[in-house]
């Protein structure tokens, strides 16, 4: 009898790499590891591990990563290739693709949302709009 | 073959029973070597490089913390390996402190200390540049108007102004520190030399009393964002940093990472 694997969700509470709410990013920013955001980003922001964007963050970027829980405010595009978790304190303005996507009750969401397999997902991304300054 | 390079404070005649002591454990050992002393005349790094002429494969600094980065430089410059005996205070009444470079290395007394270099376990580890003088443990600058910059990719500016920025080799995020780290955000306080990376730290100042009622500022949380290679910048007027608790030097500063640069010898406890 074949045994189901059960998918452990993504710890977001770990990283090495975190922006405070005293500090502001603008730019390209690349990760390899964790990243928890609470300040401000503007340009881009991707890492090819967990990303956690807290309350009091406020993103303008597009943003790319293998997981991701999502409780601030973001303009921007975001593709997130295995799980989206989007908290009651999320404000998203922009295009969604994701694998998985939990949405609470309460998050803000305007933008178009994809819920593609894991191929289409890790495939090239789709032409995105920049985002609006 | 060994060389001991003294720390000028350690000529106090307090310390010389306990050095006295040192020498017969390490002649019992086996790893006796020849012995230097600092002083202002005589330049560590000429001395340095003459026992490394004369066969010397093992520099160890005798001293406290900033002897440790004092000499790491230089002897990474070289190509040897560097070892370590701490002595701070009364001998009798060393314990080490939990942020001590000689916690860091697994060194927990004298003893160990010269256990550790017959044991000789060497690791190679990571050193920081800035401005073409090598570090050991970490740069800081003084609470000023900065602006961080990572090799043209991206710009980290700190939104309250007199931050401090600390880019760290080595060492650990004080207790104290690691309290203005939001709760629920679990992180090691420790900074691993062997990663290749440079953690830049950006410590926010506390707003004041009147601030936090009127304006409602909410509590400074602090940032840590590994690199390997930044540039920190004045906004208003240079700024000084102060390079290993001695050196300083002024914005604009460029710090880079070299892995595996310093070979040294660790203690079996060590904490990385």
């Amino acid at each position: 009898m074949p045994f189901h694997k059960k998918e452990e969700k993504p710890q977001f509470n770990e990283a090495e790499t975190i922006i405070g709410p005293s500090v502001k990013v603008e730019g390209d920013f690349l990760s390899q590891g964790d990243v928890i955001v609470e300040g401000e980003v503007a340009g881009s922001l991707k890492t090819d591990q967990n990303l956690k964007i807290g309350e009091r963050a406020r993103i303008k970027a597009n943003i790319e990563a293998e997981n991701a829980s999502i409780a601030g405010q973001i303009e921007g595009n975001l593709k997130i290739k295995d799980y989206l978790e989007i908290a009651s304190t999320a404000k998203i303005t922009g295009d969604i693709v994701a694998r998985v996507i939990s949405v609470e009750k309460g998050a803000c969401l305007s933008g178009l949302c994809q819920i593609l397999e894991e191929k289409e997902v890790r495939g090239p991304l789709l032409p995105q709009e920049e985002v609006k300054k | 073959m060994y060389f001991y390079l003294y720390d000028s404070f350690l000529q106090d005649k307090k310390f010389k029973k306990i050095l006295n002591k040192i020498e017969a454990r390490l002649t019992d050992l086996g790893i006796a070597g020849r012995i230097g002393r600092l002083n202002i005349l005589r330049d560590a790094s000429l001395m340095i490089e003459e026992a490394a002429l004369k066969g010397a494969e093992t520099i160890v600094a005798v001293g406290n913390d900033q002897t440790l980065s004092k000499i790491a430089g230089i002897v990474a410059k070289i190509g040897v390996i560097l070892g370590f005996i701490p002595i701070e205070g009364n001998s009798a009444l060393f314990r080490p402190s939990e942020n001590s470079l000689s916690t860091l290395l697994g060194i927990t007394s004298l003893e160990e200390a010269c256990q550790t270099l017959s044991r000789r376990i060497i690791k190679r580890i990571d050193l920081g540049i800035i401005n073409g003088h090598y570090f050991l443990v970490a740069a800081t600058t003084k609470k000023a108007k900065v602006i961080i910059k990572n090799n043209g990719s991206y710009t980290i500016t700190p939104l309250i102004k007199n931050s401090q920025i600390k880019v760290y080799n080595l060492g650990y995020l004080p207790l104290k520190e690691k309290e203005l780290m939001s709760n629920w955000i679990q992180r090691t306080n420790l900074f691993n030399p062997q990663d290749g990376l440079l953690e830049t730290v950006v410590f926010p100042s506390f707003p004041s009393f009147f601030s936090k009622i009127f304006k409602r500022v909410a509590e400074p949380c602090l940032s840590i964002i590994p690199l390997k290679k930044v540039q920190i910048e004045g906004l208003d007027k240079p700024v000084p940093v102060i390079v290993d608790g001695q050196r300083i030097l002024k914005t604009p500063v460029s710090i880079e990472v070299f892995p595996q640069k310093l070979k040294i010898i660790v203690g079996k406890n060590r904490l990385f």
